[in-house]
């Protein structure tokens, strides 16, 4: 069940009038929680168990986890429980093909995929969301294993924050600190969680609907025979691409947060303008925000972050970074993606702190090859394989012409989106489109 | 932010859309005023002016909205009679001046009075959906409705089978109140073409996509060669396409316009559906007991069903269907006519007539003293 569809608004329409009429009753986590497994039943009822599963194990091992020592060696076996746990649920799931058919590539060894382990006969399949609710599990069990959170006692609220159905599938990935404790009492709900709940909505829904889906049609066309296009054809479609992804991914996390925020929840923000970052590292504090402090917090910090010296701080860059690519996608395009990033990053971020880069460089400069490094790195995220990047590459750079045939109607809309961005970010602008009428006019010709 | 309350720590967005209450009310208004005019207000700027013989041109066949406006023309320019039906009605292999409402029209007494309001593709589970939603300008007028027993030859065209199949016209089958086995939709596809049935504004929009653009949306339009420069707001010309002047699928020169068979006889076997399971007989009980609700006077015209083409161990079973049928109509006191087994060589296949044949079933239904006083 996707949020963009008719399903969708009957399930919330139900699921928020129940919630409305039980918020007051010590049912109404039952009612979310209910809810949220309806929700994430709907794509198959054989991922409920795995959601089920998780879910218990992390809140059982937090309880073993609070009878030992604080500083003990039990409280730190059964984090690594926990985080095997989780890990291996995503390993499993996710990444099991990639590693049989690189292990039998490199060693000629015969490993049977996984699909042919599954029982009873059931489908392997990637299980929605798994991602994203794994790591938000695993942030309950770290959180509390570093003293940052108290220890839910009460399961039918910790699931409810595991499977909340607003962020179960795409995010934002919710940290226990932030989240659970507003299951502790029914939030308040007012008019003005209803209508930014609404307005976040409907930002989403055109963003999904209007532009990515729109801007999809072009970038499958391209990329599913990139032997076929020219430099041009390629270069705008990976430029499409760029926002078709920012579209998609910060649709949906809009329409999430939306959903959330007219139930008097609230989610953290996911994307702040990132194709107006002025840094890789500026950019990678727009983009997907709930992902990149996830990683900040739990692998970059714990490997020592900045704080022994610069070579292993490039060594914890490029770690963090692989792993995001991984965390993407189960294929070598996806890590050589997030490498790309960690070289970059690595590459610039002297650069990046030094006065005449912060003070001298034009904004607009840095903000055109920040865009211009992202776009040439979606190149290796959107391709199928590795090989089809590589030749979307070099048949950019070789200079071949072809009629690109990108409509113009497309590009007029990414350029509108773009000059709404900069409008909103420019200080002496941005009251153009505070005003209530321009407001009134986007919000009803979105609708319409 | 605007509007934004102090106490408020939610770190709404980074931009400056955000509405509150009454500004959320601004913008219901205006898109239900949209909703609401809109619609109404392309009818008048939109040119539509059928012809005596007008039909819902092939590749309009699935734009409702265009339907509707077909009829509420026809009821408009003082059209008394509707029929409404399949391709059969609608005229699968003659030109528009070859259809029964034609020759019906050419029946002494009868110039102007009949409308084809068939559409190509129709069987009687999606004919209930378009009449329900879309045939309200029909409203108390004379409507003659074919019976075509070709929907019950086999459980597949009965959509009865199990097997899935994809079928003309999967909106307007009913998407929840009556089961079919064979439609698999998901429920979200269901629930949008109900919503295309039920909303003025979004049949229109679709009535747009279908006249200019691609059926498929203006996104897809503009991907089409030689639309990437195009500005798709130019190609809303306000003039509904129109049936090609020289239709080389239809037509008496055309290499379709020709009789079934050499010989004249067939083996066909069908694995007729009896009355019971049909859900093609259901819907058009359904559709006629519509039709009375809302005031029309229905007449049910009964094939004819190229029975040259049926083997004759197989005639028994389908007569006993066509008596069955008979026997509910009477029951009901419904007015029917089953008119005579056209010759082989005027069918183009098992239930479509070619012009001589539309000519000859024309004449043989205005010929009958029933069909005289219910036309009256």
């Amino acid at each position: 069940m996707l949020f963009h569809t008719w399903t969708f608004l009957i399930f919330f329409l139900v699921a928020f009038a129940g919630y409305f009429s039980l918020r007051r009753t010590p049912l109404w986590t039952p009612w979310l929680l209910l809810a949220s497994y309806v929700f994430y039943g709907w794509w198959n009822p054989f991922y409920l168990i795995l959601i089920v599963y998780s879910t218990a194990l992390d809140f059982v091992v937090v309880e073993i986890m609070d009878r030992c020592a604080v500083r003990g060696p039990g409280r730190r076996a059964w984090l690594v429980v926990s985080i095997v746990n989780n890990l291996s649920l995503l390993g499993f799931f996710k990444y099991a093909d990639f590693f049989i058919e690189n292990l039998n590539t490199l060693f000629g060894l015969q490993i049977e995929e996984a699909a042919r382990v599954m029982p009873f006969g059931l489908e392997y399949l990637l299980p929605v969301g798994i991602s994203f609710y794994t790591f938000q599990s695993m942030s309950y069990t770290i959180d509390f294993y570093r003293g940052k959170i108290a220890r839910e006692r009460n399961f039918i609220r910790f699931a409810t924050f595991a499977a909340f159905f607003p962020q179960l599938v795409a995010g934002p990935i919710e940290r226990a600190t932030h989240l659970l404790p507003q299951f502790l009492r029914p939030p308040a709900i007012t008019t003005r969680h209803l209508t930014d709940g609404a307005t976040l909505f409907l930002i989403g829904l055109f963003k999904k609907i209007a532009l990515s889906n729109y801007l999809a049609l072009y970038v499958e066309r391209i990329y599913d025979s990139p032997a076929d296009y020219g430099s041009a054809a390629l270069l705008l479609a990976t430029f499409c691409f760029a926002w078709q992804i920012y579209f998609d991914f910060s649709g949906y996390t809009d329409m999430a947060r939306g959903v959330a925020r007219m139930m008097g929840f609230d989610l953290m923000l996911n994307f702040y303008h990132p194709y107006l970052a002025t840094g890789l590292s500026d950019f990678w504090s727009r983009w997907h925000i709930s992902l990149s402090t996830w990683f900040r917090d739990y692998v970059y910090l714990p490997l020592g972050g900045n704080r022994r010296g610069a070579l292993l701080t490039y060594r914890n860059l490029l770690i963090v970074f692989l792993v995001s690519g991984f965390w993407h996608g189960a294929a070598w395009h996806f890590i050589v993606w997030g490498a790309l990033h960690a070289v970059g990053i690595v590459l610039t971020r002297a650069l990046e702190r030094s006065g005449w880069y912060r003070e001298r460089c034009p904004v607009s400069l840095k903000r055109a090859w920040v865009f211009a490094f992202v776009c040439f790195a979606w190149i290796f995220f959107r391709a199928r394989t590795l090989d089809e990047a590589w030749l979307i590459v070099t048949r950019i750079f070789a200079g071949i012409w072809q009629d690109p045939a990108c409509p113009l109607l497309m590009l007029a809309l990414v350029a509108a989106v773009w000059a709404y961005q900069l409008t909103s970010a420019s200080k002496r602008l941005q009251g153009i489109l505070t005003a209530g009428p321009v407001r009134i006019a986007t919000a009803a010709s979105m609708v319409i | 932010m605007p509007g934004e309350s102090q106490n408020d720590s939610f770190d709404y967005a980074p931009h400056a859309l955000r509405l509150d209450g009454r500004e959320w009310i601004i913008v219901i208004a205006i898109v239900l005023l949209f909703a609401l005019l809109a619609p109404r207000l392309w009818n008048r700027a939109e040119r539509f002016e059928p012809p005596a013989d007008y039909r819902m041109p092939y590749a309009l066949s699935d734009d409702y909205w265009l339907y509707r406006r077909h009829l509420e023309k026809a009821a408009d320019d003082g059209r008394s009679v509707f029929v409404i039906g399949d391709s059969v009605i609608w005229g699968e292999y003659v030109t528009p001046h070859g259809t029964l409402s034609h020759f019906l029209n050419e029946q002494p007494g009868h110039t102007h009075r009949f409308v084809n309001a068939g559409v190509n593709g129709l069987f009687p589970l999606a004919l209930e959906g378009l009449i329900r939603d879309f045939g309200q300008p029909l409203k108390g007028r004379k409507v003659i409705v074919h019976a075509n027993l070709l929907w019950m030859t086999s459980p597949e065209a009965d959509l009865s089978a199990e097997k899935e199949q994809k079928f003309n016209h999967e909106p307007l089958v009913p998407q929840f109140s009556v089961p079919i086995p064979c439609y698999r939709a998901k429920t979200d596809r269901r629930l949008s073409h109900l919503a295309n049935r039920k909303v003025s504004l979004f049949s229109w929009s679709k009535h747009l996509q279908i006249s200019y653009f691609d059926p498929t949306g203006v996104p897809a339009w503009t991907l089409e060669k030689g639309n990437d420069r195009r500005n798709p707001l130019a190609q809303i010309t306000r003039k509904i396409p129109e049936e090609p002047d020289h239709d080389p699928d239809r037509g008496e020169t055309s290499p379709r316009h020709r009789p079934w068979s050499e010989g004249g006889r067939g083996s066909q076997n069908f694995a007729w559906v009896p009355p019971g399971e049909s859900l093609q007989r259901a819907a058009f009980q359904r559709l006629v007991r519509l039709l009375q609700s809302r005031g029309n006077e229905v007449l049910v015209v009964i094939g004819p069903l190229n029975e040259h083409m049926i083997a004759d161990e197989n005639r028994p079973p389908y007569q006993n269907l066509k008596r069955e049928m008979v026997r509910w109509f009477d029951e009901q006191k419904i007015s029917h006519l089953s008119p005579p087994l056209l010759p082989g060589d005027l069918y183009g296949d098992a239930s479509h007539p070619l012009t001589a044949g539309y000519q000859r079933l024309a004449g043989e239904l205005a010929g009958t003293p029933e069909f005289q006083a219910w036309s009256k």
